[in-house]
């Protein structure tokens, strides 16, 4: 069932072009778009990650120490901003761009150019948001959900939503895209209940973005014409109301969410069964409980909104409704679990990533669903309760999966194995000081730190001193990372094998690693038993 | 110095103890406090145990599944001979365990519904205080008590002047100093507190005249945004007399973390003679009523 | 490049794929864009 390694006999014509600008710049190969995309986001992590080390800088004791408070509500947005949009999507998107036709059996993505285009917008929304920082009137400072009318205060909006409009269309050309590879390019046999996980969390995740992204390019453009062009959508002196900016920007948050975490659980259900060495467990169940997630988090929205007054009927509505998807993911979970029972485990970094993952995923996941309750949300609700909340799902969750997908992929990509030892050393670095960083969020947030506040009562000083510490051990790790990968990349000797992990199936491990620059151009026989899921009629 | 630094350990340790064990009501959030408050208003225990029970259920379940995983990690290691089985699929179990998060969710769900509908209830009020955030400072208007409506009771509160000057950048001020008595009330104390009697149910109507904030006093159980253009109510019966401190909870700008709430609890004849000075002083002269407002809050500390 | 290499080794005809990735991009604009304009229709709910 092997792919025939023809690749030597290629000529130049199928190689890699040899100019950089060519080869990258003007780029139509889904590996090497997925590898601009992951090198991008990986800057962005850093970007990103120097304005949370500024935060807990800040935050490290109280009083005002470092900078004013408006800078330090530039920080909080800025940091959100660019981890969601720059870090966070842009990885999972190169994820996708890389693995998604390897795994179809699809010689590229169905349109290459468009692909291209998908990247290259990314670096110019960004140089426009971040420019904001180095201009007179400051960046976005209204936190990351711009809430009108506080962020129709800030000199900057304009620039943030035509970024937030080039970051929108970015991501929307992207989903077109993977839909229409998923749909149109599969290889003969490879049906859809035969697709890796990963791939069907990226399907249902690129139906998502189509679904929101246009809903916040609707709310960010209301925003600019509210300021400039004199409308009043959301201008209460006006008759607008600045609370359907909310459930406009929620129906579109919430998805959002999701589609930060959707892939993930595929990533997980990739690399479970591969160091398990046994197929996962329920594939049609993992499927099916992505795709009620998905279908759930257009009905939840309003549950951000629990504190401005909704009636009483919305607010069990939605409680309901947010409740019930813990059902879902919790099937997601005791699925994996069952993967490892009756396995036959090791432990390489991606599975311990992995292993992370399933446990701090699923504290995010409690929290959650405490604050699902109503009544206990009027406490939570925007304290440090709900950081805690997101970070834990965000952090340990999707960045998390990342980390650990581009440990369980990095040989196929290189060709060359990272090393195990180092791979480790950041692991458990990771793993330990995030915790020091998030967990005592948790009581803060029930001792009643408001999020979003550059200084505190000295009652929280212990706590946000924890958690400052954690916060700069956590980001420094995150320098090993970058240097297992360049060596990976680069120095190491160890060759990977085509397998590269012994319990590893699927399409993308019958090609030689490192991968050719074109795969799959005869499409592949699908052999069922080389699928990762093992027998799904069962 | 040092003996500062003992002095606040030892104090933290107590706090944590208290925190940890106690459920004493908390008028300020203390040093090394782990959960919730209990609060002091008759609706504020609703978010407390909910919180609880949730915490435990989570627990509970949360130990079951990742004891298992690690039973699971131990037991079928490849380093131990574990050799893989083929399964993938159990009906039964899968069953099982979509069945008994459904049951747990009704319970909850149930506890957390009644809770609600209690809270939503604005009804039979005895008295009505107006709301108003601004950037960055809260309004309070008494608009009626005991059925009789108050002729123009109102004030401005914001953050008092010792935690401003302390706040500043660079101000080389210890945030610890600053004090009410033994509490440390850094960026939780105003220039002049709501003032509200004890056992009096009363609505609260929450509104804005700028951007949106988020009135949050931890003791009452509950926040609710200040919308511009939106009126929001909500209402809160205080068990005990008592000063209980809180801060606006939504980003409302640069000095969001910089408007604090406090609310004091008199006992109804206190409330009742306050009342009845604040008429007094309003129904003077404008000048008058100026100097008694900037006077106020001096006296206010001193006694 | 790639592509027409595909189509030729497979003898897929090529204009059926491409006509199937072609339906599904309309498709999915014609969403996307409707998504965008309803979010509009918020005019409507306005006092």
């Amino acid at each position: 069932m092997s792919y025939a390694a023809t690749h030597d006999q290629h000529d130049d014509h199928h190689g890699a072009p040899k100019g950089f600008f060519q080869r990258w710049c003007m780029s139509t190969n889904h590996k090497d778009i997925g590898t601009l995309y992951l090198i991008f986001s990986l800057t962005m992590l850093f970007i990103g990650g120097s304005f949370a080390m500024l935060i807990r800088a800040e935050l490290f004791k109280p009083g005002m120490q470092l900078m004013q408070p408006y800078f330090f509500n530039e920080m909080t947005a800025m940091h959100a901003l660019v981890m969601i949009f720059g870090a966070i999507m842009p990885a999972f998107v190169g994820l996708g761009n890389w693995m998604i036709p390897l795994m179809v059996g699809a010689p590229d993505m169905a349109l290459p150019r468009m692909n291209n285009l998908s990247f290259w917008i990314l670096p110019f929304a960004f140089v426009l948001l971040l420019s904001t920082l180095f201009l007179p009137g400051g960046g976005p400072a209204g936190g990351w959900t711009m809430y009108p009318p506080l962020s129709l205060q800030s000199g900057s909006l304009a620039y943030a939503v035509f970024a937030i409009h080039l970051m929108g269309i970015s991501s929307i050309m992207g989903a077109i895209n993977i839909i229409a590879t998923i749909l149109n390019m599969r290889a003969p046999g490879m049906d859809l209940m035969k697709m890796p996980v990963f791939v069907w969390s990226w399907l249902i995740t690129a139906f998502l973005l189509i679904a929101v992204m246009p809903a916040l390019a609707g709310a960010v453009t209301m925003l600019l014409t509210d300021k400039y062009f004199g409308t009043n959508f959301f201008n209460p002196g006006g008759g607008g109301d600045p609370v359907l900016y909310q459930h406009i920007f929620w129906f579109f948050g919430h998805p959002e969410v999701y589609i930060m975490i959707l892939p993930a659980f595929g990533i997980i259900s990739e690399i479970v069964p591969t160091f398990a060495r046994k197929p996962i467990f329920g594939y049609k169940a993992m499927v099916f409980a992505i795709a009620c997630i998905a279908f759930l988090s257009f009905i939840v929205w309003a549950h951000h909104m629990f504190a401005v007054g909704l009636p009483l009927g919305a607010e069990v509505f939605f409680m309901y409704a947010t409740m019930l998807i813990s059902v879902p993911t919790g099937v997601k979970v005791f699925n994996w679990v069952a993967t490892m029972w009756g396995g036959s485990m090791t432990f390489e970094t991606p599975m311990l990533f992995a292993i992370a993952f399933i446990i701090l995923f699923t504290i995010g996941g409690f929290s959650g669903l405490m604050m699902a309750l109503v009544p206990a949300d009027f406490q939570y609700h925007d304290t440090y309760f709900i950081v805690a909340h997101f970070h834990y799902v965000l952090v340990t969750g999707a960045l998390f999966a990342i980390i650990g997908a581009a440990y369980y992929w990095m040989p196929k990509w290189t060709g060359n194995m990272y090393s195990e030892f180092w791979g480790k050393v950041h692991f458990w670095n990771s793993v330990i000081w995030v915790n020091v960083l998030f967990f005592p969020q948790h009581f803060l947030g029930l001792a009643g730190m408001p999020r979003r506040i550059p200084d505190y009562n000295v009652a929280f000083a212990n706590f946000n001193m924890i958690s400052s510490i954690g916060g700069f051990l956590f980001g420094a790790t995150q320098l090993i990372f970058v240097g297992v990968l360049i060596h990976c990349a680069f120095f190491s000797k160890k060759k990977a094998t085509d397998r590269v992990w012994e319990g590893a199936k699927g399409l993308e491990w019958t090609i030689p690693s490192p991968a050719p620059h074109h795969t799959f151009e005869v499409p592949p026989v699908i052999n069922d038993d080389e699928l990762a899921h093992g027998h799904v009629n069962d | 110095m040092t003996s500062g630094g003992i002095r606040r350990s030892f104090t933290a340790a107590a706090a944590l103890a208290l925190a940890s064990f106690g459920s004493a009501a908390l008028a300020a959030p203390g040093p090394w406090q782990l959960n919730m408050e209990r609060g002091a208003s008759t609706w504020s225990p609703v978010p407390y145990h909910l919180n609880n029970v949730a915490l435990g259920v989570c627990t509970v379940i949360g130990v079951l599944v990742f004891s298992a995983m690690f039973i699971a990690i131990f037991r079928f290691r490849k380093s131990r001979g574990a050799v893989a089985e083929k399964w993938s699929h159990n009906t039964t179990v899968e069953v099982v365990w979509t069945t008994i998060p459904v049951l747990i969710l009704i319970t909850l769900a149930y506890l957390a519904t009644s809770g609600l509908t209690s809270w939503a209830d604005t009804t039979g009020s005895q008295m009505t205080v107006k709301v108003t955030g601004y950037q960055w400072k809260w309004r309070y208007d008494y608009v009626d008590y005991l059925g009789k409506s108050i002729d123009k009771v109102g004030f401005m509160s914001k953050l008092d002047s010792r935690s401003d000057r302390t706040r500043q950048l660079g101000s080389g001020m210890d945030p610890f100093a600053v004090k009410v008595g033994d509490e440390n009330t850094y960026l939780l104390d105003v220039d002049k507190p709501l003032v509200v009697p004890v056992d009096t149910k009363i609505r609260f109507v929450i509104t804005s005249g700028d951007v949106i904030h988020s009135w949050w006093v931890p003791a009452t159980g509950w926040k609710i945004d200040a919308i511009p253009g939106i009126i929001n109510a909500a209402w809160a019966n205080f068990t005990t007399p008592g000063t209980y401190r809180g801060q606006c909870a939504e980003l409302c700008g640069q000095d969001h973390g910089f408007m604090p709430i406090v609310v004091e609890v008199k006992s109804k004849a206190d409330f009742a003679k306050w009342l009845a000075e604040q008429e007094a002083s309003s129904k003077a002269p404008a000048a008058a009523a100026q100097t008694a407002q900037v006077a106020a809050p001096v006296a206010g500390k001193q006694g | 490049m790639a592509q027409q290499t595909m189509h030729a080794a497979t003898d897929q005809p090529d204009g059926k794929s491409r006509r199937g990735v072609r339906r599904t991009v309309t498709i999915l604009a014609v969403i996307a864009l409707a998504v965008y304009l309803s979010t509009f229709l918020q005019i409507l709910l306005m006092k």
